[in-house]
């Protein structure tokens, strides 16, 4: 197993990663940043220009002022060129023009393709004259739209090409704050999704992925203790302990190592339960468990598969040894004592021993082994240790069971069940409302029916007969809807295991049918055993007393066997006693039979209820039931049973069965 | 050749252009963009095709798409009309947007991701 619930998100790689969107955000949100930067410094460039050019001249012109000057009183002309030059170079100047003293002075380019702006300068002459020397002077440059798309273009580059370098050295610094450590995580959140549970994330770090990590490697630490562990015993669970099997199992087959396996079930465990609550018997189990743990070897494995059933794994330990082993934990948890709230209990334990060796096929089938093992144990008197082997009498038993067990879930699943019914026949005049006991069939794969007595042990063994009755009880609603339908109200008599009756929802399930199906409650008699009864008196009260108010009639049934006790029937709200066949059957030539008949048919009349023989099968013995004053009788000598199916047809053709029946067998009133 | 490879000469391409005023080579570019947008035989699918490899495919958001057009030759058009509206229709509002497609080309192709074709495949195209 190991992987984690199958979820396709855990399966996925994440598409829209966060390196994805840091890179998106940073770069993006850059570009967006720098372009709007870009244009604002951009705003008014055009007037800058401008501005910038007016100054130029201002400047120039005030130069060349003093550099005429100079010349005209120092140092010529060719100086002059010079500077003008100099200057044009220092002011970005492309060309000059100077007009003076009908000179013209050209320098650098004057184009007509250049902006050209012209100045007048006026002057002092440096020979005194006191007149004045005035120039023209023309500057060229580049036109205002060229200086603007340079300045553009310059800006532009240098921001695009700063952010491009900033936003990868960011998304670089990012990527390795942010997206490294969480790709980490999610690298080992997907490992242990796919099972490798002893992967733990980063936590050595201080920041917030730091905190998660250990947050996380916390809670994945306590997932795989539960996930591996019981958490009442804290011993291994079944799957873990599955596991360690597995591995015991590899090595009896690659390496011929013998180990043993024993399954316990504990015994009389239930007893701490109904006395003293669930939070006792925890306490229980996890004493046993430290007690157990205390007398085991350091290799062995001990495990809580579940409810009182432990399995111990004992490594490389050959079968005697095992024997042993069972024999010490056996004798361990017979002498451990528990107490709580002033009183002591003792358990016993059954134990199966199975050896694992090479020829052992795989785990499953060991587990199944044991366990069958462990059955025989109970089955044999409990308390003991059973050693598992093929050719086992008790193991073939409850393998076999096991199989019919297996059939009759299936059986309900595919509506292989079958109804048969048997009429009950009273025995004297004036009672003529027609009982039927129904009685359970199951068809198996084959199509073979099967009686009872094949299947319902074993349902009864493996707490299949809630669901079985369910199923009598709504079959038999349906069929009294229908013949209610056809005004035609007949009792049907179910049989009701102990199981059912201590199930508290049982009765909620019975009023449903009943109301669901709009039927009268007189309709149906439930037939309980005393021993039902008695296992679960209060319970079988209730469920008991309910239905009697709303009309339901009740039999107690095999009265006479097992432990037969007449106080039982004063406080039960029991309509009619069913005599044990075994009484009624020879009752034509055994006399106590007849005695006990009698006293049973005599003390069920002054508790006020009517009586049935079961297993009636001879007509001398339905002239001497009729003799004792027994009111009904019931057996193959009336009727075998019959498919439920002839009861509704005969329903629906006016009863014609009851008459039939009635001439076959002489009863006719 | 990948798509973001190719997108990364693209924006290499016209910054060159823009820095140097080299319109010809823009123009260059403009003509490129419509060649493959109009037949879709995009260099990157054709370069592809001539070494016999799977065109790969670059981050989506979307795998599902209900319009039969391919999202990489619409972004092609998209440039194309673009950089044709800056230079030919409205320069003089538009001469920033040449250089925001030269950095997003080049940014998307670094990224590998390109915010135009996510849209574009969100949008349904293919």
């Amino acid at each position: 197993m190991d992987n984690l619930p199958a979820s396709s998100f855990l399966s996925k790689e994440p598409k829209f990663n966060l390196c994805t969107r840091i890179t998106v955000v940073v770069f993006w949100c850059l570009a967006l940043v720098g372009l709007v930067c870009s244009i604002f410094l951009l705003k008014d460039v055009e007037q800058d220009v401008v501005q910038q050019r007016q100054a130029v001249i201002e400047r120039f012109a005030y130069r060349v002022e003093w550099a005429m000057f100079d010349a005209l009183a120092h140092r010529g002309p060719q100086d002059l060129t010079q500077k003008l030059e100099s200057l044009a170079r220092r002011f970005g100047v492309n060309g000059v023009k100077l007009h003076f003293d009908n000179k013209i002075l050209v320098i650098g380019d004057t184009g007509p393709d250049l902006d050209n702006t012209s100045r007048n300068i006026y002057m002092d002459r440096p020979d005194n004259t006191r007149q004045m020397a005035a120039a023209t002077i023309t500057l060229y440059f580049p036109t205002v739209n060229e200086l603007v798309k340079s300045k553009r273009n310059r800006v532009m580059f240098t921001m695009g090409l700063v952010l491009l370098v900033f936003g990868a050295a960011l998304q670089r610094m990012l990527s390795q704050v942010l997206t490294k450590p969480m790709r980490q995580m999610v690298s080992v959140a997907q490992a242990v999704s796919k099972g490798e549970m002893t992967r733990r994330f980063d936590d050595s770090s201080g920041d917030e992925f730091g905190y998660l990590g250990g947050f996380i490697n916390q809670a994945l630490g306590e997932l795989s203790y539960q996930a591996a562990h019981d958490l009442v015993t804290g011993l291994y669970n079944r799957r873990e302990f599955n596991r360690h099997l597995h591995r015991a199992l590899q090595t009896a087959q690659r390496d011929g190592q013998s180990h043993g396996l024993c399954y316990l079930d504990l015994d009389r465990f239930k007893l701490i339960n109904d006395t003293c609550g669930h939070t006792a018997g925890d306490e229980f189990l996890l004493q046993l468990s430290h007690h157990l743990q205390q007398h085991m070897r350091k290799s062995d494995v001990l495990a809580r598969l579940g409810g009182d059933e432990f399995a111990v794994l004992l490594q490389h330990c050959p079968l005697t040894r095992a024997t042993e082993v069972a024999e010490e934990l056996l004798q361990t948890i017979q002498e451990f004592r528990f107490v709580w709230e002033h009183k002591c209990f003792q358990v016993g334990v059954s134990i199966g021993l199975v050896e694992i060796a090479s020829t052992s096929e795989n785990v499953v089938e060991l587990m199944n082994n044991a366990d069958m093992a462990c059955y025989a144990a109970k089955e044999a008197g409990r308390n003991r240790v059973h050693l598992y082997q093929h050719d086992d009498s008790q193991v073939s038993k409850y393998r076999g069971e096991r199989a019919i067990a297996t059939q009759l879930i299936a059986a309900l699943d595919e509506d292989r069940m079958r109804v048969f019914f048997q009429p009950i026949r009273a025995l004297s005049d004036g009672q003529q409302t027609d009982r039927y006991e129904l009685l359970l069939r199951m068809l198996d794969s084959d199509g073979v029916l099967l009686e009872p007595d094949r299947f319902i042990p074993t349902a009864e063994r493996f707490d299949l007969m809630p669901a079985l009755d369910r199923w009598v009880v709504e079959q038999a609603c349906e069929l009294l809807k229908d013949c209610s339908a056809m005004d035609w109200n007949p009792v049907l008599m179910i049989n009701i295991s102990g199981k059912s009756l201590a199930d508290e929802t049982f009765l909620e399930f019975v009023l449903q049918a009943i109301s669901g199906n709009n039927i009268s409650p007189n309709c149906l008699c439930f037939e309980i055993t005393e021993a039902a009864a008695i296992a679960n008196l209060t319970l079988a009260n209730r469920f008991m007393s309910h239905l009697h108010e709303m009309g339901c009639c009740f039999a107690l049934d095999d009265f006479g066997s097992g432990l037969s006790s007449f106080a039982y029937l004063k406080n039960l709200p029991v309509d009619y006693l069913k005599i044990d066949g075994s009484f009624v059957r020879n009752i034509s030539t055994s006399e106590v039979d007849r005695a006990m008949v009698k006293a049973i048919n005599h003390v069920g009349h002054v508790l006020g209820m009517k009586t049935i023989a079961e297993f009636v099968d001879q007509a001398a013995v339905v002239d001497v039931l009729r003799e004792l004053g027994v009111d009904y009788a019931q057996g193959y000598w009336i009727s075998e049973p019959q498919p439920l199916q002839q009861l509704r047809d005969s329903g629906a053709t006016d009863n014609s069965v009851e008459p039939v029946l009635q001439q076959a067998r002489g009863l006719a009133g | 050749m990948k798509e973001s490879t190719f997108r990364v000469i693209l924006g290499l391409w016209l910054l060159v252009a823009l820095s140097f005023e080299l319109h010809i080579m823009t123009l260059a570019l403009v003509g490129l963009l419509l060649f493959e947008g109009m037949t879709n035989w995009r260099i990157p699918l054709l370069l592809c095709r001539l070494r016999g490899e799977l065109p790969p495919t670059d981050l989506s958001i979307n795998t599902q798409h209900w319009i039969p057009f391919d999202a990489e030759r619409l972004q092609r058009l998209v440039i194309a009309l673009f950089l044709m509206s800056a230079y030919l229709l409205f320069p003089q509002y538009l001469w920033w947007l040449p250089w925001f497609i030269a950095f997003s080309l080049l940014a998307g192709g670094l990224t590998e991701i390109c915010p135009v074709v996510l849209i574009l495949h969100w949008a349904g195209f293919r």
